[in-house]
């Protein structure tokens, strides 16, 4: 990349074939967008800390080396509470001499995993439960949405935390609770994104030809509400951290040994008394978990603006 | 109107039996014996003998088939009988009533606070939009959204407590009419850390609401006959941009009772939202139900009282 091309239009730098294609898209919006690219490449850094932070292992022997300066559990009583130092430990130790930067490290892998599976299968959840709502009609579609209502009346953390504790804590229990909670409003959502688009004059023509249902939602309905369901999924992403770390808060969300969630490291905080001489405690944990939250806020309003202009500031999500 | 009335209502109690039914079949799906569950927490639960634990089952009536005890627990719900706590025996209603007062004050407090101020802000964003003033609200209203409110709570417990020198977290405040110089010095700090999410919700959609209604027709007519800049947002814009904005509280009423449970918590304000922790984590399953339909109540009742509002502002509601 040569600094003088940079001003230049990038469509006359893709003609000239001097960058790939894919990079020259991503500069695009990333010049119109560029909160939502802080965002996007913040998500990345995650993802790589998420994956590479600690030893990827097959087969019990370590195939790749984590780069995280040391073990999430790793402690040394010797030098406990020790603040922040360079290179050392540049988010101090806590009251077990463990390093706090690691912890963070560690706590990526079950914050990306959650935020990204649970979305994913509640979305896809509200998507089927939507249509089928939408599409049946009369006593089902009634009957759908009084239960999304009942769902919805009651306040979601304690909704959650009641499920989580019939069922006992763990990442696949958070995981579920986390779904069942995105159901009921992404299902109206994409109820009425259905309603609107049945409303069509090509999905007459589609049914006077002769298609069946299933044509019809795979061919006619679903392309249609793929960008209200993207925008939605990467709003919703956030707000799926939170909940998984206000779980982790009070004791009941997907912590373990091996991977300790940044909400929990933030309870452990709150246990030590006098947290105002030892701030790192609490301030890194809640530093993480606000900039991924804030990193995926901004992507996904970039990519509510880029594809779907009618949902700008409707607060989906938030 | 009375029919609209009449058919939110029937809506609601419908909502409510199925919430109660939800979560009835809930606490009770629990693998393994509900009772086995509440005597392990107990010290004494250990050592009793089969017949011991026969007969408390029978005193909590959890011989009976599922179904049976949901409908006696609905009818007594109903008579005003929400049972009695498995771990302390008191009445659930009882132990509701003692907490609702500074929890029902809370979220007032929060959602006044949140009001007064994000309104006013998204207003003044949207009609100077791209200045200065929009750019710094927009950020902090970008940041309320990220900053997990439990964060900010241990932030104000912790570093309020040590800086201004005053315990935040051990104040157990009074009822607002037991004394409402100790009860605000309580509550207000709860309150604001509370209303900071709803307050960022509120103003982005003041903000983008305002935006849209700038731009209608009825607008461009007032400028155009000549009318002040100033009757134009007061009379026209804002008026017409609330709408929108009154849907976001009701939408974010049930949020906001989940951050008074949070708030509550780490405040140690013994209200719904620290009496609900304990109940859960004690798996006192009469009063997790009992909060939950009380709770419930309230959400729906506010979605109603909502909808009513909105048929009010907009009388073209009230025909469809």
């Amino acid at each position: 990349m040569s600094t003088a091309t940079e001003a230049a239009d990038p469509i006359a730098l893709d003609l000239r074939g001097d960058s790939p294609r894919w990079w020259v898209t991503w500069r695009r919006h990333a010049r119109n967008k560029p909160l939502g690219a802080i965002g996007a490449a913040f998500i990345f850094v995650l993802i790589v800390a998420a994956i590479f932070g600690q030893d990827i292992n097959i087969g019990g022997s370590t195939i790749i080396p984590g780069f995280s300066p040391h073990p999430a559990s790793e402690t040394n009583i010797i030098n406990k509470l020790a603040a922040p130092t360079f290179p050392e430990h540049i988010a101090g130790t806590d009251s077990l001499g463990r390093d706090l930067f690691s912890r963070i490290i560690y706590g990526a892998r079950p914050a990306i995993v959650i935020g990204i599976v649970a979305t994913g299968l509640g979305i896809l959840g509200g998507m089927v439960i939507g249509m089928i709502s939408a599409y049946a009609g009369g006593v089902t579609d009634l009957l759908l949405q009084r239960i999304s209502d009942a769902f919805q009346a009651l306040p979601p953390l304690l909704l959650m935390m009641t499920l989580v504790t019939v069922l006992t804590p763990s990442m696949t229990t958070v995981i579920l609770v986390i779904v069942i909670f995105l159901i009921p409003g992404t299902q109206r959502v994409v109820r009425g994104t259905v309603f609107s688009t049945l409303e069509n004059t090509y999905i007459e023509a589609a049914r006077t030809i002769g298609a069946g249902p299933g044509r019809i939602i795979t061919r006619h309905i679903l392309p249609n509400i793929m960008a209200p369901i993207l925008v939605i999924a990467s709003v919703t992403i956030g707000g799926t951290i939170l909940a998984e770390a206000a779980l982790s808060f009070l004791g009941l969300g997907a912590n373990s040994a091996e991977n300790p969630t940044w909400g929990f490291i933030l309870f452990e905080a709150t246990q030590r008394g006098n947290l105002d001489r030892w701030p790192w405690l609490a301030l890194t944990p809640g530093a993480a978990i606000t900039l991924i939250v804030l990193a995926f806020n901004l992507l996904g309003d970039a990519l509510r603006d880029v594809l779907d202009p009618r949902l700008r500031g409707t607060g989906a999500g938030a | 109107m009375t029919g609209y009335i009449i058919r939110r209502i029937v809506g609601a109690l419908f909502v409510l039996l199925m919430l109660s039914f939800i979560v009835f079949m809930l606490v009770n799906a629990v693998p393994g014996n509900t009772l086995t569950r509440i005597l392990n927490q107990s010290p004494q639960g250990v050592n009793l003998t089969p017949a011991q634990i026969e007969q408390y089952e029978i005193d909590l009536g959890l011989d009976k088939p599922v179904l049976e005890r949901y409908g006696n627990w609905l009818w007594d719900a109903v008579n005003g009988d929400l049972g009695k706590s498995f771990a302390t025996s008191l009445p659930v209603w009882g132990e509701i009533q003692d907490r609702l007062p500074r929890s029902i004050q809370l979220v007032i407090m929060a959602t006044l606070i949140s009001s007064l101020l994000a309104v006013p802000i998204g207003v003044f964003s949207a009609i100077r939009q791209g200045g200065a003033g929009d750019y710094i609200s927009r950020i902090f209203a970008i940041l309320g959204l990220a900053v997990p409110n439990f964060f900010l709570a241990v932030l104000v417990v912790t570093f309020a407590a040590a800086w201004l020198n005053v315990s935040l977290s051990t104040i157990d405040p009074p009822y607002i009419w037991d004394g409402v110089a100790h009860n605000l010095e309580g509550l207000i700090a709860p309150s604001l850390v509370l209303s900071a999410s709803l307050m960022a919700t509120v103003m982005r959609m003041q903000r983008s609401t305002v935006l849209e209604v700038v731009n209608e027709d009825y607008v461009r007519t007032a400028r155009a006959k000549g009318l002040a800049e100033r009757a134009i947002i007061m009379r026209h814009v804002i008026r017409n941009s609330l709408i929108p904005v009154i849907t976001i509280f009701a939408n974010q009423f049930a949020f906001l009772i989940s951050g008074a449970v949070i708030v509550e918590f780490i405040f140690r304000i013994d209200g719904i939202g620290a009496l609900a922790v304990r109940a859960i984590r004690q798996v006192d399953f009469t009063l997790v139900l009992g909060i939950s339909l009380v709770v419930g109540f309230g959400v729906v009742f506010i979605n109603i009282l909502v909808d009513l509002s909105y048929a009010w502002l907009d009388p073209r509601i009230r025909y469809s």
